[in-house]
């Protein structure tokens, strides 16, 4: 299960089974307890599971009544505990993980946006995977999402919200926003289906906390503290799907960055998405600084294109297949790196945890972002493995081509 | 305590469809409490009824059935209202129901939902005066010609009738969600709590209330601990408690401040580090605080466990009860479908040697502080007739070694809760609220407290 060769420790022995270890630790572990090896794994699972399920309590649609004020706090402080526990977490990454393969400068500028892409699905991944990810740390800003260069120029108010950013390219495409679907391939898995209202157009203070939420290792105490609770005093729902979009957006923002073309049609993609005020300037923001600085990444990584992933790039960036050749970039970025330890089936995990509970509720699988890279490249990449937990996610980048199709009027 | 297990138990319930499995939301039960005396028991639902039962004087033709409750009364005491300015509905449910004690020949209570308290007179009219000068029988105005000679009405007996009227109505005076009221030892004052704040009123004043116990923060967004109970000591009128949502108990001296926000003594017992996880906090939660009989001891009930603590210690709880521990390795399951914010009560029996609360799949454990011993039992229908002895249940681990007529942790039905039980103040009588039925066991071989 931890791929050949690799050696369990001791601790792991005495676990046992790996569904009675993550019941186990879930009751045993939990905010400063950080057992080793295998534990560790499950550990970091569950804590992310749990963050999920406290999310979406807070924020699920309630009819008329107003729900308990217990209930809001209890999960509230929850959700901190967990976020402090990753922001920790995060501040000492750097230095626990081995050196991974450093590419050339012009590229490291393109990862320091990386980690906050990324680093929303290395934190639900098991311990291996996130070693991949070349942690580092941008330096503390007061918005968690802009970068420590633009921190001069962009002098958002913490609790105000979203920084408006002049109106450039959105560059995460439009129907990953309103698809509440095909998000959920890229960020932390939800458990079956909440009721998902319609998003109200909410107050910005609510999605830069989820932003910060998102990028733990961006360290933003502030903003963070101050607008998560603010689900407390704010008596109005939250767009449900926020969390799952402004993590596909993270994602996404960096992919699509690295395509040249999608720099040259703002218009078209603002006006995709009509009912989301919020979301998309959120996404500016994002958006906004990883496109200057990873214009020179998307040159260097063309030139290392397969040729059919370049035209795939230079059509219009509309398509969707140009969308999935960027993250055909990802695996050949990564190709390198030993992967033998990503072997480690989700669904086993998920499964247990659902068959332990009985009667009570499944708790869908936990994916890991290493399989949706490995599923999404691959039909671009030939023959790969299939992952069968990321037939659900297949489905999803369907439907978003479709959308597309039909959004674009092709 | 095996004693109840040996008696007979009555089974009252209701259910307006009592043969199907169909429960109406409205009549979910929702509190449930005996007068001082244990004459009357009044439960509340969902939709803001409240019925009054009363306990049948002892006849001695038919031993079985003395002592048996009978509906007495019933009267919706709140109805749905719409708070406009936040556009939310205020549910009618009633939240708590407190009687107060007997002054003259009617019954007072005290009953509230998340906004209003309501004090409610409950009297009996058994007679009514007959031969009226200016009216006839049916009440018409008699022609004043036909009046020969003046008569003197008569007091005649007529049926029973039981009139319950609104005397009082407090409102106005909590922004969130009232769960507890208290009445007062002195018999004129009493305390409602809300999630942050606890009010003492005076029963005869209804536009003006005192605050003595304010928990907000300055910025909401500080806010991470909530008051869930709280309750008046039975024999110090200045005396009283609250938990908080983080597990701790407060016991404030009304002499020492107008504002009682210092507490005079903090109960918290340390956490067990070896028992931490992420649901460490939620569990701790305390959803209900009640003072023994004697005013020595407070019961509290966590998610798990039921403790006592004696007043003069407070740096852990006297006894610990594991009600359900079993749930322990199930609580990411129980925090993701919510059970884990049942609010589960606890009651003393009268000579507080007993403790007794609900659990799952409409199981209910009694402890017996003196032996030590335990025991589940089960209230539904299915699993005893009418005047049968109640089994004692048991739940097993799941896989583990199970005996006949044992429960598997997997297979309790967690949609089943007993979450409000009451204790006969001085008799073995027990009211168990499961879903939409009331339940009323006796202990017929021990009435007597020993």
């Amino acid at each position: 299960m931890f791929g050949k060769g690799a050696k369990r420790k001791l601790g792991e022995d005495e676990e046992g089974l790996e569904g009675k270890t993550l019941e186990g630790s879930l009751a045993g572990g939990g905010f400063g307890f950080c057992p080793e090896g295998l534990s560790k794994v499950s550990y970091t699972l569950q804590r992310q599971t749990i963050f999920n399920i406290s999310l979406m309590k807070l924020y699920s649609h309630r009819p008329l009544g107003e729900p308990s004020l217990e209930r809001r706090v209890l999960i509230n402080n929850m959700l901190r505990r967990i976020q402090d526990e990753l922001k920790q977490e995060g501040s000492l990454r750097p230095l626990l993980l081995p050196p991974s393969p450093q590419p050339d400068d012009p590229m490291d500028e393109g990862f320091r946006e990386a980690p906050s892409s990324f680093g929303v699905l290395s934190v639900q991944v098991s311990q291996p995977s996130a070693l991949l990810m070349p942690t580092i740390v941008p330096p503390p800003s007061p918005h968690p999402m802009v970068p420590p260069n633009s921190q001069a120029s962009q002098a958002c108010p913490n609790h105000g919200g979203v920084c408006l950013a002049p109106l450039e390219a959105c560059l995460t495409p439009a129907s990953l926003l309103e698809e509440d679907g095909t998000d959920s391939a890229f960020c932390t898995p939800t458990p079956p289906t909440p009721p998902m209202s319609p998003p109200t157009p909410q107050p910005p203070p609510l999605p830069s906390a989820l932003l910060s939420q998102t990028a733990p290792r961006v360290p933003a105490p502030a903003s963070s503290n101050d607008c998560l609770p603010s689900t407390l005093s704010d008596m109005e729902l939250a767009p449900p799907t926020a969390i799952t979009r402004t993590a596909a957006a993270n994602a996404n923002t960096e992919t699509t960055s690295l395509a040249p073309t999608p720099l040259t049609q703002p218009s078209p993609l603002e006006t995709l998405s009509p009912a989301h005020t919020g979301l998309p300037r959120d996404c500016r923001t994002v958006g906004v600084k990883p496109e200057a600085d990873s214009v020179l990444l998307a040159d260097a990584r063309c030139a290392e294109l397969p040729p059919a992933g370049l035209a795939d790039i230079s059509s219009s960036s509309s398509s969707p297949s140009g969308f999935l050749s960027d993250l055909a970039l990802d695996d050949v970025l990564f190709a390198d790196i030993d992967t033998s330890m990503y072997d480690f089936d989700p669904c086993t995990t998920g499964g247990a945890v659902g068959v332990a509970a009985g009667g009570i509720t499944k708790l869908s699988p936990v994916v890991t972002a290493d399989d949706l890279l490995k599923s999404l490249a691959s039909p671009y990449s030939g023959p790969a493995p299939q992952v069968s937990a990321n037939q659900p996610f297949k489905i999803d980048l369907t439907e978003l081509d479709h959308i597309m199709e039909v959004l674009v009027g092709s | 305590m095996g004693e109840d297990t040996d008696a007979p138990p009555t089974l009252n319930h209701r259910g307006f469809l009592p043969d199907h499995n169909y429960v109406t939301e409205a009549d979910i039960i929702s509190t449930v409490e005996f007068n001082h005396t244990g004459e009357l028991l009044a439960t509340g639902d969902k939709g803001g009824r409240v019925v009054i039962f009363q306990r049948e004087p002892e006849s001695k033709c038919e031993p079985f059935s003395q002592g048996e409750y009978n509906v007495y009364s019933t009267f919706q005491s709140h109805e749905p209202e719409f708070d406009y300015l936040k556009s939310l509905e205020i549910e009618e449910k009633i939240n708590k129901i407190r009687w107060l004690p007997q002054q003259n020949a009617a019954h007072f209570l005290l009953s509230t939902n998340d906004k209003t308290i309501k004090l409610w007179k409950v009297s009996e009219r058994d007679k009514r005066p007959e031969g009226y000068n200016l009216k006839d029988e049916e009440g018409r105005i008699k022609d004043l010609s036909t009046i020969t000679s003046l008569q003197v009405p008569v007091l005649m007996p007529m049926d029973l009738m039981v009139e319950v009227s609104p005397r009082r109505v407090f409102a106005n005076a909590h922004t969130y969600h009232v769960n507890s009221i208290s009445v007062n030892s002195d018999y004129q004052t009493y305390m409602s709590a809300d999630d942050l704040r606890i009010n003492l009123w005076h029963l005869d004043i209804t536009d003006r209330s005192f605050n003595i116990v304010d928990i907000k923060p300055a910025n909401m967004e500080d806010l991470t601990e909530v008051i869930t109970a709280a309750e008046f000591h039975p024999h110090h009128c200045n005396l009283f408690v609250y938990s908080s949502s983080k597990g701790t108990l407060r016991l404030c001296d009304m002499r020492e401040a107008a504002l009682c926000d210092k507490h005079s003594k903090l109960f918290e017992e340390p956490e067990d580090p070896s028992a931490r996880s992420f649901f460490s906090e939620i569990i701790s939660s305390v959803s209900d605080v009640k003072f023994s009989h004697s005013g020595r001891y407070l019961l509290t009930r966590d998610y798990l466990t039921a403790k006592v603590w004696d007043l003069n210690m407070e740096s852990k709880p006297l006894e610990t009860y594991q009600v359900h521990d079993y749930l322990r390795s199930k609580l990411c399951s129980l925090y993701e479908n919510d059970c884990i914010f049942d609010k589960f009560e606890c009651a003393w029996n009268g000579s507080d040697s007993v403790i007794m609360t609900g659990a799952y799949n409409n199981f209910f454990r009694m402890f017996d502080r003196n032996t030590k011993r335990d025991v589940t039992l089960e209230a539904s229908r299915e699993s005893s007739k009418p005047r049968a002895v109640l089994k004692p249940r048991r739940v097993c681990a799941a896989g583990g070694k199970r005996r006949k007529d044992d429960i598997s942790v997997d297979s309790l039905d967690f949609t089943k809760k007993i979450l409000h039980t009451a204790w006969h103040p001085t008799e073995n009588i027990i009211a168990i609220a499961a879903t939409n039925n009331l339940y009323i066991f006796q202990d017929k071989l021990n009435s007597e407290l020993h």
